[in-house]
């Protein structure tokens, strides 16, 4: 028996209307070392289901555990200090005053305990996981100057340098032009490999590279789970 | 006297534009509205009652801040104005019909006066005291928190995400608020204590787009001119609120007008 990073039983979750649930009696096992890639048209749920992992939303009906901690739990503040979040709606208009490195920085100064600094190794680490991300030379900008694609490296940037046992994307390469999109799958992939980690990474559009690395692929239709290629546990 | 009135426009100034600079960036400018007239009507009722002028308006506006940082994760942003303004609106009317009410002696007292335009006789080495206090206090949970609020401004749903308690330190920005909205109450005057909290935040954004230069400057505008206002209302004999309040909006707006005519000119020689 692996080790079980994210469950979810019988998980029903709505907005306003009961009537139309979002997500419908999802059930669901993700283990470690795992890229797991949630797919679906507009409206299958997809982002739901990413926030109910994490407990941003809570299920009217089932159990959603994280890391073996129910959501609802309280603990669940230190259990989300362990996972990345990448949200979909990530661009910043032009008056964002924060410069990446603060954006950067956010990310890992909010696991550290308090009072929270960055030492110099912490300032290394943001210059090599910039580079590493093409955005080195943008330390100092503001992202609401930065495009589309530039923001979405930063956010990324942001999700790694936590170096979390759960990353959860929410759309990743929405923004990102083609070749940059295989060069951001391998580093998932590495990412994963190398720190026994779990992704979950939904995208609307599974392209061969994605597929190709992904262990598992999850298929949601109307906010119901409709398919499961590979395994996901 | 007059050494402790500027020494106490400083650091109200101060604080205000501390605590205005994170209210106005969580979005919470209409949560202000509210508490100072909560503390607005407790301090009219204390005023009618002759009680202590702290215990009902910090009561009621630590009340509302409570109730409404609860709310805070629950309902929208809209469903929070609106909930705020309503507050508001309930609170200010209380104060008005609670100083009606009152006889003419208490009206004609500094207290009502203070109550409504504020007055420099509100300031006492108690207050004064106070003031430094809950600078102190806050800026102590700055050092310790302020990487956590700043993720918070940055992006609330992310923050969450990311395991910070959003309502919980979003509930103690709005505490802190209160007590400094309380302090400065009498000083000022109800109807303009909340202009302290996000016109020095206006400034700074009119000024710079970077929001570490932000924090400093609006700041640096709430200390500077909250005295240099108090000072103005001293020399003219004008009431001390709408003086500071005139003092601060008058430099935002003509911060604006430099900086516009600056590009103005600019654009003009680039274009030339």
């Amino acid at each position: 028996m692996g080790v079980i990073r994210v469950e979810l039983r019988d998980v029903h979750v709505t907005y306003q209307d009961p009537e139309r649930p979002a997500l419908k009696g999802i059930n669901l096992l993700i283990g470690k070392n795992k890229l797991v890639v949630i797919t679906g048209p507009n409206g299958s749920g997809k982002t739901t289901l990413l926030e109910t992992c994490l407990g941003l939303l809570k299920p009217f009906k089932g159990i959603v555990k994280l890391l073996g901690t129910p959501t609802t739990d309280s603990k669940i503040y230190s259990i989300r200090k362990l996972c990345s979040y990448l949200p979909q709606n990530f661009m910043r208009g032009p008056h964002e005053s924060y410069t990446v490195k603060q954006v950067i920085t956010m990310g890992l100064l909010s696991i550290k305990n308090i009072p929270n600094t960055l030492t110099n190794e912490d300032i290394t680490k943001v210059k090599n996981i910039a580079k590493l991300l093409g955005i080195d030379g943008l330390l100092n900008e503001p992202i609401g100057k930065l495009s589309g694609g530039q923001q979405q490296r930063v956010f990324l940037a942001r999700t790694l340098i936590r170096e979390p046992l759960i990353l959860l994307l929410d759309e990743p390469f929405s923004s990102i032009d083609p070749d940059g999109r295989e060069e951001i799958t391998e580093l998932i992939n590495d990412y994963v490999r190398e720190k026994d980690a779990t992704a979950l990474i939904v995208s609307h559009i599974v392209d061969k590279g994605l597929e190709k690395v992904a262990d598992a692929v999850l298929t949601l239709s109307n906010g119901e789970l409709i398919s499961i290629l590979g395994d996901p546990y | 006297m007059i050494e402790l009135v500027i020494a106490s426009s400083v650091v109200g100034g101060f604080i205000l534009a501390l605590i205005g600079y994170y209210i106005s960036r969580l979005g919470l400018s209409t949560v202000t509205f509210s508490a100072a007239h909560a503390a607005l009507a407790g301090l009219a009722i204390s005023a009618i009652l002759n009680i202590n002028s702290y215990i009902l308006p910090i009561l009621l506006t630590l009340s509302l801040g409570l109730v409404l940082g609860t709310a805070l994760t629950r309902v929208s942003t809209e469903v929070m104005n609106n909930l705020s303004m309503m507050l508001f609106t309930l609170f200010n009317s209380t104060a008005l019909i609670a100083i009606y009410l009152s006889n003419t002696v208490v009206l004609a007292t500094t207290r009502v006066g203070g109550l409504l335009w504020g007055s420099p006789l509100a300031i006492t080495v108690d207050r004064f005291t106070y003031m430094v206090v809950l600078t102190g206090i806050f800026i102590t949970y700055l050092i310790l928190f302020k990487s956590r609020l700043d993720a918070i401004v940055f992006d609330k749903r992310l923050a969450e995400a990311e395991g910070i308690n959003t309502k919980l330190h979003s509930t103690v920005v709005i505490i802190f608020m209160c007590f400094a909205v309380v302090l400065m109450l009498e000083v000022v005057g109800g109807f303009l204590v909340f202009s302290l909290i996000y016109i020095p935040y206006i400034a700074s954004v009119i000024i710079t787009s970077r929001a570490d230069l932000q924090l400093i400057i609006s700041n640096v505008f709430g200390a500077t001119l909250t005295p240099i206002g108090v000072i103005l209302s001293l020399l003219y004999d004008i009431p001390i609120g709408s003086t500071i309040a005139l003092t601060i909006s008058s430099a935002t707006i003509t911060t604006y007008i430099i900086k516009n005519s600056i590009r103005y000119f600019r654009n003009l020689r680039s274009l030339s």
